[in-house]
C-alpha cells in the first residue's frame, strides 16, 4: 500500500510535520513554511469569504487588516471552545480539521501523494479531550482511524532515542526543550535486568523556563544563558550521559548567545541540535507500526503509557493461564479489552497488577454479590478495562446471566484502580 | 476446584433449538450444561447435523465439531460420544465428567421402558405436560405385559397427573381409577378421594368398599387444610396486588400476567 507515513508535532505555537523516506530508512523533516519546518499553529480566515491561511501567511493576512486570526488551537481544542469570525461561530473542532487540513496538503504537494498510510501526532499533553478532538479531526481528513496514533512528545523522545546509534543511549541520553510554552527536561534510560528489555522515559516541565523574547537583547540573552546552564547543572550533575539533544524554536543559534550552557553541555558529553525531534519521533512511531515485527522491541515506559500490567487467572479449557488484561507500555488511550469468563466457586474477581520490573503483583478484588445468586458455574461476567489516564484504570463487571437457563440481569459493577 | 473459566466461544446469535423442550442453547457451555442436567431425555437425533452446523458456524468452533464428529462417524456409543462432548469443552471437572458417567452407566443399565418412563418424568417435572403425556400414552399402547401391573398403574397415574395439571379433571379421575385398578395403592385412593373433592363429586361405590371411613377422614380432612392454605395465599400472592393498582397499571399487569400465564400453558402443552 502506497502512501505517506508521516510524524505531526502539534504544539500551540509551532506545529512540523515529519515524513518517513523508506529508501534513507529515516524520517525527514518537512518544509512547511519558506526555510523552516516549524509553522505557527494559527490560522486565518479572509475577511467576506471561507478562505483559510495557516502560519505565517495568516499573521501577514491578519496584520493587513484582510483576515481574522485564530491562534493556540490545540488549547482551544481541549477547552472544546469556539472561535467567533465575522459573525460565524467556528467551533475549536473545525479550526483544527481545517488547519491540518493547510498543513497536510503541504506534506501532499511536496511528495505527490495524496494518501496517507500511516499518521502519528504528538502532543505535549495527553489529555483525553485533545486527543478526541484530534482524532476526529483526522477522521473528518478522510484518514482512517486504524492508521491515526496519539502519542506524548516523551515517548516520541524516547522512539528517536532508540533510533539512533547504541552508544547514544547506552547510558541516559537527555533533552531539553525550549519554546514559547516554556522550557522543558527529557531524559531516558534503559532498565537493565528486566525481560523484557524496558526504555523508560521521563518529562520534568522546569518552572525556570522564560519567554522567547527575552533573548532580543544582549542581557536577556545572557539571563537566559544563565538560567539554562543552572538548570542543566542542578538536572545533569554527576550523572553520567552518552547524549543530550536540543530542540525547540528558542535553541536557534544558541550556540551565540548560551555559550556557558553549550560549553557545560558539551564537556564530556555529545550535544546533538535535532529541531524536528518529535516530528521525526512520531514518524518513527507510525513507521514502525507499519511492520509486521517491530524494530524496537522493548517495553516502553512513559508519559501515555501503562506502567503495570494487569492480569488475571483463568482457565483455558482445563490449562490454567495468566490472561493479561492490560499490557505494560501499551498506551493507554489505545488499551481496551474486554473478555468473559464464568466464576468458578469464585465471589469474587482477582486481579493482578504488576508493576514493569516487580516480581510480585498487588492482588485487588471486586466482590460479586450483588450479582443475583445461581448455581455454581452459571453466570457468564464479562470483564471490560479501559483507562482515563496511564495511572488509572477502570474495570466494568456485567451480569451476562446463563443464557434462557438462568437469563442476565444486565447488572454492572465499576470500580476504578489507580496503578 | 476454584478459578474462573475462560469462556470457549462467541455467543450464538442463532441459538440451537432444543426440540420438545424448547430450551435454547447460546454457547458451548450451555450445550455442557443441557448434556449433563438433562442426559434422561437426550436421544440419538441430538448427534445430528444441526448439532454441528451449530458448533461450526454459530460458534466458531470448527476444529472442535471435528473432533466430536470424529466419534460419531466412527460409530462410537452415545453415552462416549456426549462425554467426548463434556471433555472437549471442559466446563465440567474429571470428577465431574466422572459423576456424570456414572448416571450414563446407571441409565444404561434401564429397560427401554424404564428409560422412556424416565425421559416422561422428567419432562413432567419440567411442565411440559403435553409431551410427558404422549410419551407415557405410547408406553401404554405398547403394552405387551412386558411391564408389572404395578408399573402402569403408575404411568396411568402419572397421566393422570397430566390431566389434573391441565385442569382437566373428569379425565384426571378416570385415569387416576385406571391407575388403582392396576395397581391398588393407598396413594392412588387418597388422590382419587381428594380430586373428587374437589370437583364436588362422589367417589364410585367400587372404590368407596376399598376405603377405611377413617382414613377418609383424615384425607378429607387434609384435603381442606390445603384448600384454606391455598386461598390464603392466593390473596396474598404478588398477582393479588395487580387489583390494588390503579386503572392503568392495572391493566398493563394484567396484561403482562396474561402473556405469563399463556406462555407457561404453551410450554406445558407442546
Amino acid at each position: 500500500m502506497e502512501g505517506l507515513v508521516l510524524g505531526c508535532d502539534l504544539c500551540n505555537d509551532y506545529c512540523q510535520i515529519s515524513c518517513w523516506n523508506p529508501e534513507r530508512g529515516e524520517p525527514e523533516a518537512v518544509e512547511l513554511t519558506q526555510g523552516s519546518s516549524m509553522i505557527s499553529t494559527v490560522i486565518c480566515r479572509r475577511r467576506g469569504k471561507e478562505a483559510w491561511l495557516v502560519g505565517e501567511a495568516g499573521y501577514r493576512c491578519a496584520l493587513m487588516g484582510e483576515g481574522v486570526i485564530v491562534d493556540k488551537l490545540i488549547r482551544l481544542a481541549g477547552k472544546r471552545g469556539t472561535a467567533t469570525i465575522e459573525g460565524v461561530c467556528y467551533s475549536a473542532q473545525k479550526l483544527l480539521t481545517q488547519f491540518l487540513r493547510e498543513i497536510l496538503e503541504i506534506s501532499f504537494q511536496k511528495y505527490g501523494v495524496r494518501e496517507i498510510q500511516a499518521i502519528t501526532f504528538t502532543l505535549r499533553n495527553l489529555d483525553r479531550e485533545v486527543i478526541d478532538a484530534v482524532l476526529e479531526a483526522a477522521v473528518s481528513l478522510g484518514i482512517d482511524r486504524d492508521r491515526v496514533r496519539l502519542v506524548s512528545h516523551t515517548e516520541s523522545f524516547l522512539y528517536f532515542s532508540v533510533s539512533q546509534r547504541k552508544d547514544l543511549w547506552a547510558s541516559l541520553c537527555g533533552l531539553f526543550d525550549l519554546n514559547e510554552e516554556g522550557l522543558h527536561y527529557y531524559d531516558m534510560t534503559v532498565l537493565r535486568g528486566i525481560k523484557p528489555q524496558a526504555v523508560q522515559a521521563r518529562h520534568e516541565p522546569l518552572e525556570e523556563g522564560f519567554r522567547l523574547d527575552i533573548l532580543d537583547s544582549p542581557a536577556g540573552e545572557k539571563l537566559g544563558d544563565t538560567i539554562l546552564c543552572s538548570c542543566a547543572q542542578r538536572l545533569m550533575e554527576k550523572k553520567l550521559y552518552s547524549s543530550v539533544f536540543l530542540t525547540g524554536k528558542g535553541f536557534e543559534g544558541c550556540e551565540k548567545w548560551a555559550v556557558t550552557f553549550t560549553k557545560w553541555l558539551c564537556s564530556r558529553r555529545k550535544v546533538y541540535m535535532e529541531p524536528s525531534l518529535f516530528a521525526k519521533g512520531a514518524a518513527l512511531i507510525a513507521a514502525d507500526g507499519l511492520r509486521e515485527k517491530t524494530a524496537y522491541p522493548y517495553c516502553f515506559l512513559c508519559e501515555g503509557r501503562i506502567g503495570a500490567t494487569v492480569s488475571m487467572e483463568v482457565s483455558d479449557r482445563g490449562t490454567k493461564k495468566r490472561l493479561i488484561l492490560a499490557e505494560a507500555g501499551s498506551n493507554w488511550y489505545e488499551t481496551r479489552s474486554s473478555v468473559e469468563v464464568i466464576p468458578d466457586n469464585k465471589g469474587e474477581l482477582e486481579l493482578t497488577v504488576t508493576p514493569v520490573g516487580s516480581a510480585a503483583g498487588r492482588k485487588i478484588t471486586l466482590p460479586l454479590d450483588e450479582f443475583p445468586a445461581r448455581p455454581n458455574k452459571t453466570t457468564r461476567i464479562e470483564i471490560v478495562t479501559s483507562f482515563s489516564s496511564e495511572k488509572l484504570m477502570t474495570v466494568r463487571v456485567i451480569d451476562k446471566g446463563f443464557g434462557e437457563f438462568f437469563p442476565a440481569t444486565g447488572q454492572m459493577l465499576r470500580q476504578e484502580i489507580h496503578l | 476446584m476454584s478459578g474462573y473459566l475462560l469462556c470457549s466461544s462467541r455467543l450464538a446469535t442463532h441459538p440451537y433449538q432444543v426440540e420438545g423442550l424448547g430450551i435454547r442453547i447460546y454457547s458451548a457451555e450451555e450445550l455442557c450444561y443441557y448434556i449433563f442436567h438433562h442426559v434422561q431425555v437426550i436421544g440419538e437425533e441430538f448427534l445430528e447435523e444441526p448439532l454441528f452446523t451449530f458448533l461450526e458456524k454459530e460458534l466458531g468452533l470448527a476444529e472442535e465439531s471435528a473432533h466430536i464428529r470424529k466419534y460419531v462417524e466412527r460409530q462410537a456409543e452415545f453415552s462416549t460420544v456426549l462425554t467426548a462432548i463434556l471433555r472437549e469443552f471442559r466446563y465440567y471437572s474429571d470428577q465431574e465428567i466422572g459423576q456424570f458417567q456414572g448416571r450414563l452407566d446407571a441409565l444404561g443399565k434401564q429397560t427401554p421402558l424404564e428409560r422412556q418412563c424416565k425421559r416422561a418424568d422428567f419432562l413432567l417435572e419440567k411442565r411440559r405436560v403435553q409431551a410427558a403425556f404422549h410419551i407415557y400414552e405410547n408406553i401404554m399402547a405398547g403394552r405387551k405385559s412386558r411391564g408389572s401391573q404395578q408399573f402402569y398403574g403408575m404411568v396411568a397415574q402419572r397421566m393422570a397427573v397430566c390431566c389434573l395439571q391441565q385442569f382437566q379433571y373428569s379425565r384426571g379421575m378416570k385415569y387416576l381409577q385406571a391407575a388403582f385398578q392396576e395397581w391398588p395403592d393407598e396413594r392412588i385412593l387418597k388422590q382419587l378421594v381428594q380430586v373428587c373433592l374437589l370437583c364436588g363429586k362422589e367417589l364410585p361405590e367400587e372404590l368407596l368398599k376399598n376405603a377405611d371411613a377413617s382414613r377418609l377422614y383424615q384425607w378429607k380432612q387434609e384435603y381442606e387444610q390445603s384448600r384454606d392454605l391455598a386461598e390464603t395465599a392466593a390473596a396474598s400472592c404478588p398477582q393479588a396486588a395487580i387489583f390494588d393498582r390503579d386503572s392503568i397499571r392495572r391493566k398493563e399487569e394484567l396484561k403482562r400476567y396474561m402473556a405469563d400465564l399463556k406462555k407457561e400453558y404453551r410450554e406445558m402443552t407442546e
